[in-house]
């Protein structure tokens, strides 16, 4: 047994923009331990609620994350929609889906760029982003903004988009889906990769369930658990199945999303097809009532939960959010003890921390 | 395989159009969806102050006395909820974002409206 | 949507209750505390790989000392801490206690006040 030295990593570090730290114990070169430390962007966004009403709260909520804005937005509506009992029209449901499925993808191929820098393909960094760019054309074509799109409401969602441009991003995403074929065969062939991923950082079927480990993580250790699975928007109508790795190691995550991006794209080439015609949102009377109200959403890092407590006033008594990066944080520490130094960044890659998620 | 896909993406990178764009001399072009500032047209501004009332970041203020509409363009989010509560369509949101300022004083945009108007106003509610 | 009932819990059963969770193949999902002006509790949401899930609501006030349950799951540990940092709940047994430097707000127990008199 060696010397036990103990590293900082974070929350300044080349590989991660987030703010994460983490005391490494190591023995030489190998963990034997990590302690996590959060907090240096606790924002304090849930206590805001108590001072903006329901309706402008949508976009305070969208704020708590630059990648999956949407999925946020549209969370916080479902969540409140639940609460007063409101069904929105089928319309609104189907642009939901695809703008989620939109930011899937997107996120997924941001996520992508980021592994192949944290490994040192430089040039693969800079394709993965190209390509990203065109999702994010699609969404300021459609929404007026790149990142935060300010587009759902309490009741559906503000803007349609006609089925002509639906067909038109129909065909920007097959070109898209080419693109990222050709992309994807590195991170599944590529021999180095293989090497820094195969076999690191094993999460397996037990401990993912156990620590409460949520999204990719979860399903590359074998667990078929999908919340879209639950059927909320218009997900209950689309045809699709959980995607599962079973090793568990940091390939079998990235191997999930690679497939996810796929099955994102197959999903809103779906939507497009079955989105029915009609109203994009139903008016909004009265005040949420007294109550509480629960919803799960799939976010592209996993699982996302929504609390709402509703006192008959304009204004929520609370709001909560459980981030998929807060649930993953305890599956990282499981998987730093035993593998080595060099690997720890590309282990704290593959849960895909969000930090200012985390801590909102 | 490997290689005819390596060397597609060689020859395009070599002789195709590069994927950025030579910013100041092409500029961006904007989707007519994009939101980019909100904008005010003062003549049809009743000075309700609901955009006041209403924004998330409390970003624009209004007094009715002075017919005044203010909007703080750094604080401003441009969520566009503004723009769907104003009962007089006044609001709209501009294609083209805020140009970037050097000096902080010039970040706040009030517009005054027209003097005359309200004398024309009482003598309506009068008559 | 499923999942919306709330089981009444006291702190004295809540690890015996988890454990029971356990057994029957849950896992925790998230901790959370909501204070109002009329009330404090903290909400346990629980579940299964069939994604059903069921809630646990335990009344608390401020300065209570509430078992952890981070024995039976260890993720629980980052719950607690939150709560014990934002709402000035004590857990006891925690199996990493961060000893309020886990979220460091310049107020401390900074969502302990309601915001009912301080309303715009």
């Amino acid at each position: 047994m060696g010397e036990r030295t103990i590293i900082p990593f974070g929350p300044q570090h080349p590989v991660l923009p987030e703010p994460l730290h983490l005391d490494l114990i190591l023995e030489d070169e190998k963990v034997v331990g990590a302690v996590p430390s959060i907090g240096f962007v606790h924002r304090g966004l849930e206590k805001l609620v108590e001072k903006r009403d329901f309706h402008e709260m949508v976009y305070v909520i969208e704020r708590v994350c630059g990648i999956c804005s949407f999925i946020h937005g549209q969370g916080y509506c479902q969540t409140v929609e639940g609460l007063m009992g409101i069904e929105i029209p089928e319309r609104a449901k189907y642009l939901r889906t695809i703008w989620a499925e939109l930011s899937r993808v997107h996120s997924h191929i941001l996520w992508l760029g980021l592994m192949a820098d944290a490994y040192g393909f430089e040039s693969l960094f800079m394709h993965c982003w190209r390509v990203r760019e065109k999702v994010l054309d699609i969404f300021e074509e459609t929404t007026g903004g790149r990142v935060i799109f300010s587009v759902c409401r309490v009741g559906g969602v503000w803007k349609d988009i006609d089925n002509d441009t639906l067909k038109r991003i129909v065909t920007v995403l097959k070109d898209v889906e080419k693109e990222i074929k050709e992309l994807s065969d590195v991170f599944i062939k590529d021999y180095t990769v293989q090497k820094r991923t195969r076999g690191v950082g094993v999460l397996t079927y037990q401990e993912a369930i156990d620590l409460g480990a949520v999204g990719p993580t979860l399903r590359g250790s074998g667990v078929p658990m999908d919340m879209r699975k639950l059927g909320y928007a218009a997900y209950g109508e689309l045809d699709f199945e959980p995607i599962v790795e079973k090793d568990g190691d940091c390939y079998a995550r990235t191997l999930v999303r690679v497939r996810e991006v796929f099955q994102s794209l197959d999903l809103i080439y779906q939507a497009v097809n079955k989105i029915p015609d009609g109203e994009i949102a139903t008016k909004v009377r009265g005040n949420p009532p007294a109550g509480e109200f629960i919803s799960r959403l799939e976010q592209p890092r996993g699982q996302v939960i929504y609390y709402a407590k509703g006192n008959g006033t304009k204004y929520l008594d609370r709001f909560r959010v459980r981030t998929p990066t807060f649930a993953n944080i305890a599956p990282l520490l499981k998987m730093l003890p035993g593998s080595d130094l060099a690997d720890v960044p590309i282990l704290a890659l593959t849960i895909d921390p969000c930090i200012s998620c985390t801590e909102r | 395989m490997g290689f005819n896909v390596i060397g597609k993406t060689i020859m395009k990178s070599l002789f195709g159009k590069p994927a950025t764009a030579m910013y100041p001399i092409v500029k961006n072009e904007f989707y007519p969806n994009t939101r980019g500032r909100i904008e005010n047209d003062i003549t049809l501004c009743n000075y309700c102050g609901l955009c006041g009332r209403r924004c998330p970041a409390g970003a624009i203020e209004v007094s009715k006395p002075e017919k005044k509409w203010e909007i703080d363009r750094t604080r401003c989010i441009v969520c566009n909820f503004c723009v769907q509560v104003c009962a007089r369509n006044a609001l709209s949101t501009e294609r083209h974002y805020t140009t970037p300022m050097t000096d902080k004083s010039k970040r706040i945009t009030t517009l005054y409206g027209e003097k005359e108007e309200p004398v024309k106003e009482k003598v309506q509610e009068n008559a | 949507m499923t999942g919306q009932t709330f089981k009444p819990v006291t702190a004295a059963e809540i690890v015996e209750k988890t454990k029971q969770y356990a057994k029957d193949g849950y896992r925790l999902i998230q901790i959370h505390c909501t204070k109002t002006p009329q009330e404090m509790f903290i909400i346990y949401t629980f579940e299964k790989i069939d994604l059903s899930c069921e809630n646990l609501k335990m009344d608390v006030q401020v300065g209570d000392t509430v078992p952890s349950i981070s024995g039976v799951f260890f993720g629980a540990v980052l719950y607690e801490n939150e709560i014990h940092d934002l709402y000035g709940v004590n857990f006891s047994d925690l199996a990493v206690d961060f000893k309020g430097t886990f979220y460091e707000t310049s107020v401390k127990q900074a969502f302990a006040q309601t915001g009912a008199d301080n309303k715009e």
